[in-house]
């Protein structure tokens, strides 16, 4: 690992200055990701900003919905009553996601931060547009089967590697951050995550040194109707080869509003409009459903490896919207 | 001999070790002045290194010393082969020229003060390599190199028996399948390490291996010194499965290392330096022939292997052991071809051959007994051999009926309806399968050392031999043995292993320790008991009256008793006061046997009988339920044994649904060379296993009569859950693993 | 280098190594700690898991700098005696096989216990899945998880 300077953060004010010093500063939080990285040296930060100690750690009930702070842990977040009550969605996926002991560590904040796990991306030796820009994408060429294929570009084809965010795409998150004057803003998760076009390395809408303090989830009487299904190679501690996030509103049999969205399978968490558009206003069975999974993968394209990921995240889809319809409410 | 011990669930003597994290594995020796290595590995899969800079990471903190091709010292000829009593991992030492024959090869070792001082260091080493060198690291990209290997220990890879061709083209049923089983790693969870010492012309060796005598031989030759000044010590290891036989690399670069500091040097693998440096288990695309009768005799057989190697060397993975001697096939062919790829040279893994071999054969038996409307099992009944007939000797014990009797009895097969997807659970299949699990019996050789002494709280039995404990219990098994024999209980004995000092032993693979070293330990103990005998006789005016001769005097709960009255009787600490040392000690050893002698053939076998789940929708595939049931002639230690067993079963759930070591065919790197990439079970693929075996000794295999169980349990098991996908299904996957794509796209 | 406090197992230490280093190789190499294993460095495996502040964490990517103050207790120190119910259970069980990954299993397992003192295999495989065994003994460490929940008060 490069050497690093180390700083333990008092205050948000304290902890954007520090990381506002020298380019080479990045805040960490659980480090689940940030350590694995730089002992890769796919990350060779100078300084860390320890941002644990700043007072963003509580899930608090709101009248327009839950603020969660953003060094809350993923594994506290998944068991919260609440949260498990009239948001399941987001505590299955937190439950499906990477286990137990990094949930323990992961914050809130550090997972919508989640780097992919593109092999390309981790190993120094490749070319990774997204690690260092203009170098190429080894990914294209090579061995792709976990691959993206929405929102894919001739730069980057890397995954999303997160469910967290696929739960929290599909319950119009919004994030809430501080920046360096002082300012704050929220930004809506679905604005967030930047496709990687010509620019993968350029992931969020973040400025440099803009902390992220909050996430909010609005008020949705919908998210108690909800549910994440996640595939993959192993029964668990793998990540998704495919994943869904679905909410589902009806009235008698009639679908009256639907949010959808897809993890393992998009460059950002994918937040499928089509697929919710052709849900609405029809029929809760088998064929609105697969109507719906053809809509949402109708723009996947797929790599040398992947071509599979399109059947089976529509399957995915169709099974997690199965699933939910089958549970009583 | 009334058995007490043998065969009982005895506790593991290093259990509490093992849970109080006080079992010392080879990185945890404290040596003064430990300097630590690191290892640079290539970012190219071939060519040459045009240039090496090392001047930036000599300059770093705490750098003490960088070797390369440029400056490494140079080494002696290693042996290579197993009967020369010790392998180099590979035949070129390491940092020899500029050749890069693989991805990950080692190009420089970095040594510092501290661990992140090397790591660092190591990332300042700039390596040039030439570009545009042609490499190859599929088989189908290097179809110009396929060539027919050489004999793998001493059996022909390429043979025929009677006429297939004739008999397969005539028969009333055929089949004509192709099956493949990807690149696997052993991937053992103690990465391998190494301190190494010197004092004056002495070697030291601290090692994470299954070989202490393998490493003393292949150090000396390396570095030119008589075997006794090369010590090698290794109390515990942490896994291997076949992984840590042969002398690495890494090893011997940290022995050179620290002779030239003067200091002592250790060097642990990154996990990806494991997955990419020490050999792996070879792909093999395995095509097989098969025709039969119309009531299931199957009448011919051709078994076609490749396989890939190294560039520069060989290592065959001899898939077709099994399929040769199995089943009753008179005519019956086998070839193998083998291309040569930019990868380190493959190596053993748990049950090397056998494990695609049995894949592939019994997934094609499934095949055909679909193809007949026959039970699976029954289809191998028809077929059961009682002559091993590639050596035409008899087997000398072989249970395997009564293992598919009670697998079928124990499991409730008789209530299986064949039909593929015809039973349903919700959203789920469920599917049943079955396998033959089967392994040679071999007998590397060990001498075991015994010795019987008086301490303040009585006698105390030490058995000891250079063998290593990587996990298989040995250091239980020899303490049992032992105790057995002298009539002790277990606290009175302790085992000493895995030092260069104490007496030869076999390699810890091969399933053959146990068959080597028991019977060494209790043919030991017996010329001590003989020695007590005389003792007593020599005593037996103080205790018996007038009688002189050993014959009158019997072992008795742990004494030495009259024979005529065993209520008379005296203590081993009291027989040895009267000897005119203060101990006994008897040494004795086991003749090597590689699957047969002049007489018999030695195999083990066992049947799998195993529950899928699968979720057709998006192709996810459970294991339920397993039954498993062995025959490995007498089992010595039962929880161990168990262990191996469903160690065993545990690999073989890994190869059917997730093991694969990818390689990128353009660059030539494995792209998943760490444990989130390269995926193992884990807690919640593995369901509960019911374990069972036979227990009919082989006493023509070795006096105590056990063969080896270290492997057998990951034979049959990928092709029985294959079968029982198929069952579920009615989609039958000829590629390993069984992923969702592939049953999404059959 | 620079110097760093905290407590382990019941004891204050004091290490002066470089800030980057991990709290795995400060526990082996400095406090000669080693039943705390290393098996990928990188989080993936388990091996180097220890209680920090009482939460199960993979010490290998914790680099020593973000433990000041704070308690670690690692397999040597989980109990006074040796006898935490986990290790009684791990060896009535015959749980270990190599035993490399054992310490990092239990360590696991322990703060699992604390939080679902009562738990059913299904959580035990959810809990447990992290942490990988080679020699496959996941069957074992399930029964001993729920015979050492069996002995906790409660």
């Amino acid at each position: 690992m490069h050497p690093f300077e180390y700083v333990e953060a008092t205050d948000p004010a304290a902890a954007i200055h520090a990381a506002g010093e020298g380019a080479q500063s990045v805040f960490f939080a659980g480090g689940t990701t940030l350590i694995d990285l730089m002992k890769l040296d796919v990350m060779t930060p100078a300084k860390l900003v320890d941002v644990n100690h700043l007072p963003f750690s509580s899930i608090e009930e709101q009248p327009d919905g839950i603020l969660i702070g953003a060094n809350v842990r993923n594994s506290d977040l998944a068991h919260h009553a609440t949260i498990r009550e009239q948001y399941p969605v987001l505590s299955e996926a937190l439950l499906a996601g990477a286990s137990a002991q990094l949930r323990n560590m992961a914050s809130t904040g550090g997972n919508l931060l989640q780097r992919t796990r593109c092999t390309y991306f981790r190993d120094i030796n490749s070319a990774c547009n997204k690690r260092q820009p203009g170098s190429g994408c080894d990914a294209i060429t090579g061995v792709n089967r976990m691959h993206a294929i929405l929102g894919t570009s001739d730069y980057c084809i890397a995954t999303h590697p997160s469910d967290m965010c696929v739960a929290l795409v599909a319950l119009d998150a919004v994030i809430h951050t501080q920046m360096h004057n002082g300012t704050k803003r929220q930004i809506p998760i679905t604005e967030f995550y930047l496709l990687p076009g010509e620019t993968p390395e350029r992931e969020t809408v973040l400025n440099r040194a803009e902390l992220i303090t909050h996430v909010h989830l609005p008020a949705n009487p919908m998210a108690r109707r909800s549910h994440y299904l996640k595939v993959r190679d192993r029964a668990s501690y793998e990540f998704a080869l495919a994943s869904a996030a679905v909410a589902l509103e009806t009235k008698g049999q009639t679908i009256t509003r639907a949010s959808v969205a897809l993890g393992g399978v998009g460059t950002v968490p994918w937040r499928s409009k089509e697929a919710e558009a052709a849900l609405t206003g029809k029929p809760a069975e088998r064929v609105t459903f697969e109507a719906a999974a053809d809509a949402a993968l109708a723009p996947a394209k797929p790599q040398h490896h992947n071509a599979f990921k399109i059947e089976l995240a529509k399957r995915t889809l169709v099974l997690a919207l199965e699933e939910l319809m089958a549970r009583s409410f | 001999m009334t058995t007490t011990l043998i065969g009982s669930p005895v506790n593991r003597v290093d259990g509490r070790k093992k849970v109080t994290g006080a079992a010392q594995y080879a990185s945890e020796f404290v040596l003064g002045e430990m300097t630590h290595g690191v290892l640079v590995s290539s970012s190219a899969a071939g060519g040459k290194i045009r240039n090496i800079d090392t001047a930036e990471a000599k300059q770093a903190p705490g750098v003490l010393l960088v070797l390369t091709h440029k400056n490494a010292p140079h080494l002696g000829k290693m042996p290579n082969d197993m009967m020369a009593g010790g392998v180099a991992a590979e035949a070129r030492p390491p940092l020899s020229d500029d050749q890069i024959l693989h991805n990950g090869q080692y190009v420089a070792m970095v040594v510092a003060e501290t661990l992140e001082q090397a790591r660092y260091a190591a990332s300042l080493v700039k390596v040039d390599y030439t570009k545009g060198e042609r490499f190859a690291v599929a088989i189908e990209d290097a179809e110009d190199t396929r060539y027919k290997p050489g004999d793998f220990m001493g059996q022909p890879l390429t043979f025929e028996r009677g006429h297939w061709k004739k008999e397969f083209e005539k028969a009333d049923v055929r089949l004509d399948a192709t099956y493949s089983t990807p690149t696997e790693h052993p991937c053992a969870l103690e990465p391998h390490a190494t301190i190494a010492s010197w004092s004056d012309d002495t070697l030291t060796v601290y090692n994470a291996t299954q070989w202490v005598k393998g490493d003393q031989t292949v150090l000396s030759a390396a570095f030119d010194l008589k075997p006794e000044k090369v010590h090698i010590i290794c109390p515990f290891t942490g896994g291997m499965f076949g992984s840590k036989g042969a002398t690495a690399a890494h090893t011997i670069l940290a022995a050179a290392a620290a002779r030239q500091l003067k200091r002592p040097v250790k060097c642990i693998l990154t996990r990806p330096q494991v997955l990419t440096d020490v050999g792996h288990r070879s792909e093999t695309i395995q095509r097989f022939q098969i025709g039969a009768t119309r009531d299931g005799k199957i009448t011919a057989m051709r078994h076609h292997v490749t396989t890939h190697t190294s560039l520069k060397e060989e290592f065959p993975e001899p898939a077709s052991i099994s399929s040769r001697m199995l089943y009753n096939i008179e005519n019956y062919a086998t070839e193998h071809d083998m291309v040569r790829l930019n990868v380190v040279k493959p190596s053993w893994m748990r049950a090397p051959g056998e494990m695609p071999g049995q894949y592939a054969q019994e997934s094609a038996l499934d095949e055909l007994a679909y193809e007949l409307a026959m039970d699976p099992v029954d289809l191998r009944r028809r077929n059961h051999a009682t002559i091993d007939l590639t050596t035409n000797k008899p087997f000398s014990s072989n249970h395997l009926l009564e293992c598919y009797d009670r697998g079928a009895e124990r499991f409730g097969w008789s209530a299986r309806n064949p039909l593929p997807r015809s039973m349903p659970d919700g959203n789920e299949l469920i599917g049943w399968g079955m396998a033959t699990a089967t392994y040679p019996g071999y007998l590397m050789g060990a001498a075991v050392n015994v010795r019987l002494e008086s301490d303040s709280s009585g006698v105390h039995a030490t058995v000891s031999t250079a063998g290593t404990d990587v996990g298989t219990g040995m250091y239980t098994m020899l303490t049992l043995v032992t105790a057995e024999a002298l009539g002790l209980p277990l606290e009175r004995v302790t085992a000493k292993l895995g030092d260069s000092d104490l007496l030869q032993c076999a390699v810890a693979g091969g399933s053959n320790l146990t068959a080597s070293t028991a019977p060494a330990a209790t043919d030991a103990c017996t010329e001590i008991k003989h020695e007590l005998l005389k003792l007593a006789a020599d005593a037996a005016d103080g205790f018996t009256g007038a009688h002189k001769h050993a014959n009158e005097f019997i072992f008795n709960n742990g004494r030495v008793a009259h024979r005529s009255d065993p209520a008379r009787s005296i203590g081993y600490a009291e027989l040895l006061s009267l000897n005119k040392h203060p101990f006994l000690e008897a040494q004795a050893q086991t003749k090597p046997i590689f699957g047969h002698n002049d007489e018999y053939s030695f195999h083990s076998s066992g049947a799998h009988f195993v529950e899928v789940r699968v979720t057709p929708a998006i192709g996810r595939v459970r294991v339920s339920r397993i039954v498993s049931v062995f025959d490995c002639g007498r089992i010595l230690s039962a929880k161990t044994a168990r262990s191996q067993f469903m160690g065993g079963i545990v690999f073989g759930i890994g190869a059917a649904l997730m093991e694969e070591l990818t390689y990128d065919r353009a660059h030539g790197q494995p792209v998943n060379a760490d444990l989130a990439g390269y995926l193992v079970p884990v807690h919640a693929d593995i369901p509960e296993m019911d374990i069972s075996w036979i227990d009919e000794p082989d006493y023509n295999f070795n006096s105590i009569g056990c063969r080896g169980i270290g492997e057998i349990g990951i034979t049959g098991v990928p092709a029985a859950i294959a079968n029982a996908v198929y069952h579920a299904t009615g989609k039958r996957v000829r590629d390993l693993p069984i992923t969702p794509d592939k049953l999404l796209a059959t | 280098m620079a110097r760093f406090a905290f407590e382990v197992n019941g004891r204050q230490e004091s290490v002066d190594v470089s800030p980057d280093t991990p709290l795995l190789w400060v526990l082996r190499d400095s406090l000669n700690l080693t039943g705390t294993k290393y098996g990928c460095g990188i989080a993936q495996c388990g091996c180097c898991t220890v209680h920090i502040d009482g939460e199960a964490v993979r010490s290998c990517v914790m680099p020593v700098s973000a433990v000041v103050g704070k308690k670690i207790v690692t397999i040597e120190g989980l109990s006074t005696d040796r006898g935490h119910p986990l290790q009684r259970a791990w060896i009535a069980q015959q749980v270990p096989q190599c035993g490399y990954c054992q310490s990092g299993q239990i360590m696991t397992a322990a703060a699992f216990l604390k939080k679902t003192p009562k738990p059913t295999a299904t959580q035990v495989d959810a809990a447990m899945s992290n942490n990988i065994c080679r020699c496959g003994t996941a069957q074992r460490m399930r029964a001993a998880i729920i015979e050492a929940a069996g002995m906790l008060p409660g």
